[in-house]
């Protein structure tokens, strides 16, 4: 019966080989979603028969037998499937710092909720790699003397992807339908493992394992992930150094000579090639380095922790702060889900001691197998057991500098579980094989695969996430038709089911926002900050949700939005509430800044204009309290008034209109005369002027005069009734009829209903008796 | 590789991991945000007529920048100089002083600044303001 955790471990890991790779139906809104749930369901089976295995190598075998018929009844070569547990070594170091390491992030993350998903995601990882390095421990017998289980359930695991693929790359191009292709060429390169293996060890299946690793370079090829190159590059020279050094004491003196210089050239030309590589083809250098820069940049805080594990993403937002102008108009509008380099993005997670922690686990476990190789250690097929895994791991890694293996599911748990197995022992004699007595009969693998589901019950609370985003799918159809309020309550249902997500409470609040309840939004806006505290486009939801009723929240919710980027719309309502509270100057100058930045943002401009002459045109107090007078019609008050504020202010041209509007009305035309030509010397182009001036003539009887006002007026302002009426009754008396009858008609075409239509017929009335011979 | 080397080992790269992406990380940060640039892009803004982009420069340098002195000299107004060497304060983790500023410029004339300034007291004293505004330049 000991031996049945360490079956079911299997069992884990062969189905997991099996299905997260191709578990990709369309299901959820992302596609890596059910990879995703699948992964971390798994890992926690896999974590808790790692720990049901641990104990039981620990614990002492007389104690599980508590009586000799128990004993006599137990298989003698029972104990040898299951070795004693060795003596801790740099493996079980590298694993405590990584836990260590790993819990002190997820703690000192600025959410701990958001930061479950990528704790679990790392916890499982780790529970991976430990049961691979425990069930699948060969010390003993077997070894890979014969072509291992894993080794054919990879081969296995690697080909139906490549076929899949291939199918969907003649059909359709490059495609998506297995979630990524650079996940799928992350996938494929860890699974050449399993070719070179058998290509490198005796027998018969050589050729095979030759055409099926260049089957999978060639798939990997089409789909055209730059990064997968590297890997292979990367990986090929660090082969041939240790195949130089393997051969190093086998070889004359000019031989080492001719291995020195190429091994040299090789890895000097290395860089040379890669940067040919990278700029020849649309390996978007660009965009990788300033995702780097900017994700370095982000460890200027939370150096030695990081900021969460799986909280990339969201952190990423936080560098658009300090992102220069041109930066941010190729990443400002991006939301960047990977660093495109594991090693930035696991230190922006985890800190530096996160990052070590993963190299030291990675030395710790390749290095031995180096050794195996150069030193010719143990057995033919172990020699090519260590190659093969370290070819295929080093690819990966050097693929990691480019890319995002070690942050999608498929590829993630390929890399844990060869890194187990890399980690394993070899074996130092030949010894029958192992895997025959483990692995028969089926009654215990059925055994197996039962404790494998029971293992995987305590995972049951993650249905609850995976059900949140199948909800949140279901709305997506709704939300981005914009129709977020009929979907609010989905949206809510799935934060319900999943509250680590910023997303969902993100969703909710567009959803009550759009309903007009702006309390409830910016509740769930507030809900979305404290998962994701670095979300630009709560804050704009925020300002949004301010801007009726709290002008000055909402000013300073959208500086905060602008603060991450620049959006013109967050600039305009910005403006708005620079308007709302009164400050005409700064509404002006961002404005004036819209229109520099979107040179296409024609009400911008207009804008700008307008409120710059509105500022111009600020009235002293004084000139508005006559002013205010004058409109009420108390012109005895008025004239003191503007009196005393034209003698203050002689040159303010607006007050001496003022005083010349009230003397005309109080009848002093003579002064009001002086005024408005004062006035028009200021103001040519004012009609009002030049009209006020023509009725102070007029009422002087001084017609000839006042006609040329007039005309003056109406030139400049040709659609004014009064102004055309005034002109209308000014040729009347002195008797062009034909003229006034053309302004009358002018009048009435502007507007039918004038006031002063009955004046105007008596007058044309009077002009046709007066024209009569 | 045994317990013994292995300490050994994972010290190495903890150390020198440290001082590369260390390194790095200061450096980008300096490069990103490059004092001088940023006063002058500030001053041309200003000479624009931009004024409300002149001052938002201002105080991304007095958050991000390694020269935060700079930028709070460089402002003219004094309640604009008392807001930015709130934000100085606030980066140096001086929660006091940077209250006792913003609630200064919180009097201010200026309704914009001061408005801005009212809603940091509020997130620091209640919780209230802008989630997270301790790290937000605005």
């Amino acid at each position: 019966m000991r031996q049945i955790p360490a079956l079911a471990g299997r069992f884990i890991l062969y189905l997991a080989i099996f299905v997260i790779p191709l578990a990709n139906a369309p299901i959820t809104g992302d596609t890596l979603e059910i990879k995703t749930h699948l992964f971390r369901i798994l890992g926690v089976a896999a974590a808790i028969l790692y720990v049901a295995t641990a104990i039981l190598r620990a614990w002492p075998a007389a104690r599980l037998r508590p009586d000799a018929k128990t004993s006599r009844k137990q298989k003698p070569d029972d104990r040898a499937s299951l070795p004693p547990a060795p003596a801790l070594d740099a493996i079980d170091l590298a694993l405590v710092v990584s836990v260590i390491s790993l819990v002190v992030s997820s703690f000192a993350a600025e959410s701990r909720i958001a930061a479950i998903p990528g704790a679990l995601d790392a916890v499982t990882s780790l529970a991976f790699f430990s049961l691979a390095r425990t069930v699948f421990d060969v010390r003993g017998p077997a070894g890979p003397a014969r072509v291992p289980p894993v080794i054919s359930v990879i081969t296995i695991g690697s080909v139906l992807p490549a076929l899949f693929y291939l199918c969907d790359y003649f059909h359709t191009g490059i495609p998506d339908s297995l979630g990524n292709q650079n996940t799928v060429s992350h996938y494929l390169l860890l699974s050449m493992a399993a070719p070179i293996f058998l290509a490198l060890r005796p027998g018969r299946m050589r050729w095979f394992g030759v055409a099926l690793a260049v089957f999978l370079l060639w798939v990997n090829w089409l789909t055209a992930a730059r990064g997968a190159v590297v890997g292979v590059l990367f990986a090929s020279a660090i082969v041939a150094v240790l195949t130089a050094a393997r051969f190093w004491s086998s070889m004359s003196g000019r031989q080492r000579a001719v291995v020195g210089i190429v091994c040299a050239i090789v890895v000097l030309a290395g860089p040379a090639l890669l940067h040919v590589y990278a700029t020849s083809t649309d390996f978007n250098v660009s965009v990788r380095f300033l995702s780097w820069k900017y994700s370095i940049s982000l460890l200027n805080d939370r150096f030695w922790f990081g900021y969460g594990p799986g909280l990339f993403s969201t952190s990423f937002e936080k560098t658009k702060l300090w992102m220069a102008d041109k930066d941010s108009t190729l990443l400002g509008m991006l939301t960047v889900n990977y660093a495109h380099n594991d090693y930035v993005e696991i230190a922006v997670d985890q800190g530096v001691v996160g990052l070590a922690a993963f190299l030291f686990l990675v030395v710790s476990c390749l290095a031995p197998a180096a050794r195996i190789w150069i030193s010719r250690g143990g057995r033919p097929a172990d020699q090519a057991w260590s190659i093969a895994l370290l070819f295929a791991l080093a690819a990966s890694l050097g693929q990691a500098a480019f890319d995002f293996p070690y942050h999608t599911p498929a590829p993630r748990l390929l890399f844990y579980v060869l890194l187990g197995l890399v980690s394993i022992r070899p074996a130092k004699e030949e010894a029958p094989a192992e895997e025959a007595h483990v692995s028969s009969g089926a009654g215990v693998w059925s055994m197996a695969a039962l404790t494998a589901a029971f293992a995987a019950l305590p995972a049951a609370p993650l249905l609850a996430m995976y059900s949140a985003s199948a909800i949140s799918h279901v709305a997506e159809p709704q939300f981005k038709a914009g129709h977020y309020e009929e979907v609010k309550h989905l949206h809510a249902w799935a934060a319900g089911q999943d509250p680590t997500r910023s997303q969902y409470f993100f969703r909710t609040g567009l959803g009550e926002e759009q309903a007009g309840n702006f309390e409830a939004a910016r509740a769930s806006y507030r809900n979305a900050l404290s998962l994701e505290p670095y979300f630009p486009n709560v804050y704009f939801h925020l300002g949004v949700t301010s801007l009726e009723r709290n002008p000055p929240r909402a000013a300073s919710e959208f500086y905060a939005n602008l603060a991450f980027v620049p959006t013109p719309v967050a600039f305009h309502n910005l403006a708005a509430m620079c308007m709302a509270l009164g400050d005409s100057g700064a509404a002006s100058a961002v404005y004036r800044e819209i229109a520099r930045r979107y040179p296409d943002d024609d009400r911008a401009r207009h804008n700008v204009e307008a409120l710059e002459t509105q500022m111009r045109s600020v009235r002293p107090p004084e000139y508005v309290r006559a002013l205010e007078l004058y409109s009420q019609n108390r012109l005895d008050l008025a004239r003191p008034a503007a009196e005393q504020f034209v003698r203050d202010n002689p040159n303010y041209i607006d007050g001496v209109f003022l005083l010349g509007r009230i003397l005309f009305h109080l009848g002093n035309h003579d002064a009001s005369e002086r005024l408005f030509k004062t006035y028009i010397a200021g103001r040519p182009n004012d009609p009002e002027g030049h009209y006020y001036l023509g009725n102070a003539l007029y009422f002087q009887n001084r017609l000839r005069e006042s006609l040329a006002s007039f005309r003056e007026a109406v030139q400049i302002n040709p659609g004014s009734p009064k102004m055309l009426y005034n002109l209308g009754v000014n040729y009347y008396f002195v008797d062009d009829f034909r003229s006034m009858n053309d302004c009358f008609d002018t009048v009435l075409a502007v507007n039918p209903n004038v006031s002063f239509k009955d004046k105007i017929e008596e007058m044309r009335r009077t002009a046709r008796a007066k024209s009569r011979p | 590789m045994n317990l013994k080397t292995g300490a050994i080992v994972f010290l190495v790269i903890l150390t020198l991991t440290a001082a590369a992406l260390g390194w790095i990380a200061h450096a980008v940060q300096t490069w990103a945000v490059p004092a001088e640039s940023l006063l002058a892009e500030s001053q041309a803004a200003n000479q624009r007529g931009e004024t409300d982009l002149a001052f938002r420069l201002l105080v991304k340098g007095a958050f991000y920048s390694d020269r935060p002195e700079a930028f709070v000299s460089a402002a003219a107004d004094p309640d604009h100089q008392e807001y930015l060497k709130g934000i100085e304060s606030l980066r140096r983790g001086q929660l006091d002083d940077a209250e006792r500023r913003f609630s200064r410029v919180a009097q201010s004339d200026s309704k914009l600044l001061a408005v801005r300034a009212q809603i940091r007291i509020e997130e620091m004293r209640y919780r209230t303001g802008i989630p997270n505004s301790a790290r937000i330049p605005f």
